[in-house]
């Protein structure tokens, strides 16, 4: 049975949260490279080394500038988005028995980076004084309350079987029994719908939308811009690995490490969600909203009540 | 000589190679050209100008839509540059801009970045960075204006309560003016909204007027784009709306090119899924305008059939127009991001009321 162990020395820890987020990220973006050019149907070759050029260019891009902007909360949104996928990252076991810290209430702790990330969003779309990242900054928190009792639910149901809220013995309980994506079928593709929502990705992108002219980054430029764009796949990195921890058993598996297991699994997850991003166009967001409260939010607590009775039983 | 701080070496190497972020101000005619940038793997067509490094202008704008060219342009962060094709940059009162032909805009667009990072180019705002009415100071606290919320800051009304809403929310209503060069949007159009949150409570959807016979210039004297190209230019402006960044690359190349009835067939499969396109489409901007009741699905579903008509060298009816009165009334109450995808989903129709030269008023 895994046993994961307590806090980690914050120093080694912060640094492994960052070095996990940066890898992380770069994966991410090379991964929208290349699922792009398939599409595409572009050669695949340059698509590689695409998302590092287009950085170096938005590196060298002046900041951006409106009229009276909210400097301060501009520069903090993205710092505080990232903070946010940091904490979520912390309390998720990395290894077999080694997480940055394994707290006991690991998921109101994930929890609560997601509603404090809503605000990030928020206050990035807020800051430029500018009307359509406005716009797409309201609509985001609109949309937000639906998908954040989503995710409640579909965690809590995780932790039923594990008898505790904490991420390393929800990845224990697992390996005991079967994997929660067996276990609880309907908590995988809940939990996506969060993945997607929350970092502001394919489908359920509603904050920085095309057809609002990039909404909160329609006057970002330069490091600014760069810092999003990161904080927006840190997020979906965190989301990634909470995903593959939750459903997947994160670092349990034979012969390789257990982190090995866990970046696989993650990385498998990140494909998957970058795919239907490529796939599946931007939902209207009245009609998420809509289907959020009558549909998924239904089904997550039949799924809750399904994972309870099947636990006492 | 340098006119700005090159950028440092081997950053400016990176940067080099990334294709170009290009903000198209689409004018009359424009569409060839758009649908070129958007299928050159060296080229990246970015949603707003502070994405961009170079603002290209496609196509006639006319004498109307001037200081709104102007305005974008400046909206681009300096350095920046700006490419005008097939004609020069004084027709569209941009003197300094790079006018590149059709064949080598792409090569341009390469040179002129590489210039950019290089420190050697960098061009001058046109309009002044200033106030444009006079309004600090004015008034009993120096608000601009009468009242608690009479000031008018930068020369914009503040969010005020409308005095009698569509749907009596007693919320704060914002004005906004869209276009005429908002990515996405059909060229040369002009929408005027107030705004209660994201939802459409007044609106007003007004073409720039034409000053010239349209498609007389513009386009290196070519003729006016084909029915192929209109349609799949629109549904490569929608995808790319909707972020399916990949299938618009897909349908812009295939818009550059010549098109068989087969290639149209390959593309419907590929889009018309449930989980596809019509994700973003499917039920919404549900519009009753002059007997053609549908939703976007139905509209870029017309495009495909009017595509492979024409590709299997059928005639192919002209588009017609809008009544845009009508329009703006279906308009009303929609969400702001499902109105500008219903008004991109009318791409052909608008484009072509806003050929029609102006009506003296």
């Amino acid at each position: 049975m895994i046993e994961v162990a307590g806090a980690a020395h914050p120093v080694v820890g912060a640094l492994v949260v960052v070095a996990v987020l940066a890898l992380g990220a770069m994966a991410v973006a090379v991964t929208e490279s290349v699922v792009t050019a398939h599409v595409a149907g572009s050669p695949l070759g340059s698509a590689w080394s695409r998302p590092w050029r287009r950085a170096a260019l938005v590196l060298a891009r002046p900041q951006p500038v409106t009229e009276r902007p909210d400097t301060l909360l501009w520069v903090l949104a993205p710092a505080a988005y990232v903070g946010m996928a940091a904490l979520g990252l912390t309390v998720l076991p990395l290894g077999t028995v080694w997480a940055v810290a394994d707290v006991r209430t690991g998921i109101v702790v994930l929890g609560s980076a997601e509603v404090l990330a809503m605000v990030a969003v928020f206050l990035h779309g807020w800051a430029p004084n500018s009307p359509l990242p406005l716009v797409a900054g309201y609509r985001f928190v609109a949309a937000g309350l639906s998908f954040l009792l989503l995710s409640i639910f579909v965690l809590i149901a995780a932790a039923l079987p594990a008898e505790s809220m904490s991420f390393g013995r929800i990845v224990a309980s697992q390996e005991d029994g079967a994997w929660n994506v067996l276990r609880q079928p309907l908590g995988l593709p809940l939990f996506l719908v969060v993945a997607l929502a929350v970092s502001l990705h394919g489908p359920l992108d509603v904050a920085d939308a095309g057809e609002l002219a990039g909404g909160t980054t329609a006057e970002v430029s330069g490091p600014a811009r760069l810092a999003w764009g990161f904080a927006r796949r840190a997020m979906l990195t965190t989301y990634a690995v909470a995903t593959a921890v939750v459903f997947l058993a994160g670092p349990a598996g034979p012969l390789l490490p257990g982190w090995a297991w866990l970046a696989v699994k993650s990385l498998a997850v990140v494909v998957v969600l970058v795919w239907i991003g490529q796939r599946t166009a931007r939902v209207p967001v009245e009609r998420f909203v809509r289907v959020a409260w009558t549909v998924l939010l239904p089904l997550s607590f039949l799924h809750l009540a399904i994972a309870g009775v099947v636990t006492l039983a | 000589m340098a006119v700005t701080r090159p950028v440092p070496g081997r950053l400016a190497r990176w940067a080099g190679a990334a294709p170009v972020p290009v903000h198209v101000a689409v004018g009359h005619g424009g569409d060839p050209v758009l649908a070129q940038l958007r299928a050159d793997r060296r080229v990246e067509v970015v949603a707003t100008p502070r994405h961009a490094t170079v603002l290209v202008v496609a196509g006639h704008v006319p004498e109307a839509a001037r200081t709104a060219l102007h305005a974008t342009h400046d909206q681009v962060r300096a350095p920046r540059a700006t490419v005008v094709v097939g004609v020069e940059g004084t027709m569209v009162g941009i003197p300094h801009a790079v006018s590149v032909p059709r064949t080598g805009l792409v090569d341009g667009l390469v040179a002129v970045q590489h210039d950019l990072l290089a420190g050697d180019r960098d061009d001058p705002s046109i309009g002044p960075d200033d106030n444009p009415v006079a309004w600090q100071g004015v008034g009993p606290h120096g608000q601009g204006g009468e009242g608690m919320m009479g000031g008018v800051p930068w020369g914009r009304p503040m969010a005020m309560p409308p005095v009698e809403g569509r749907d009596g929310l007693a919320l704060d209503r914002l004005a906004l003016r869209l276009g005429p060069f908002l990515a996405g949007l059909p060229p040369l159009l002009v929408v005027d909204v107030g705004l209660q949150g994201d939802v459409v409570e007044e609106v007003a959807v007004e073409p720039v007027p034409a000053d010239e016979p349209p498609g007389s210039m513009g386009t290196d004297g070519e003729d006016r784009p084909s029915v192929v190209i209109t349609e799949l230019v629109a549904l490569a402006e929608l995808l790319a709306l909707v972020g399916l960044a990949g299938m618009a690359v897909r349908v812009a190349r295939l818009a550059t090119g010549p098109v068989t009835p087969g290639d149209v067939a390959g593309l419907r499969r590929r889009l018309d899924r449930p989980l596809g396109l019509r994700t973003a489409t499917d039920g919404v901007g549900r519009l009753d305008l002059s007997g053609r009741a549908g939703d976007i699905t139905a509209r870029w579903r017309a495009w495909l059939d009017r595509a492979a008509a024409a590709a299997a060298g059928d005639r192919v009816p002209p588009t017609g127009t809008l009544d845009l009165d009508a329009l703006a009334h279906e308009l009303l109450g929609m969400e702001l991001g499902a109105a500008l995808l219903s008004l991109a989903s009318l791409r052909p129709q608008l484009a072509a009321a806003t050929a029609l030269p102006a009506v003296a008023a």
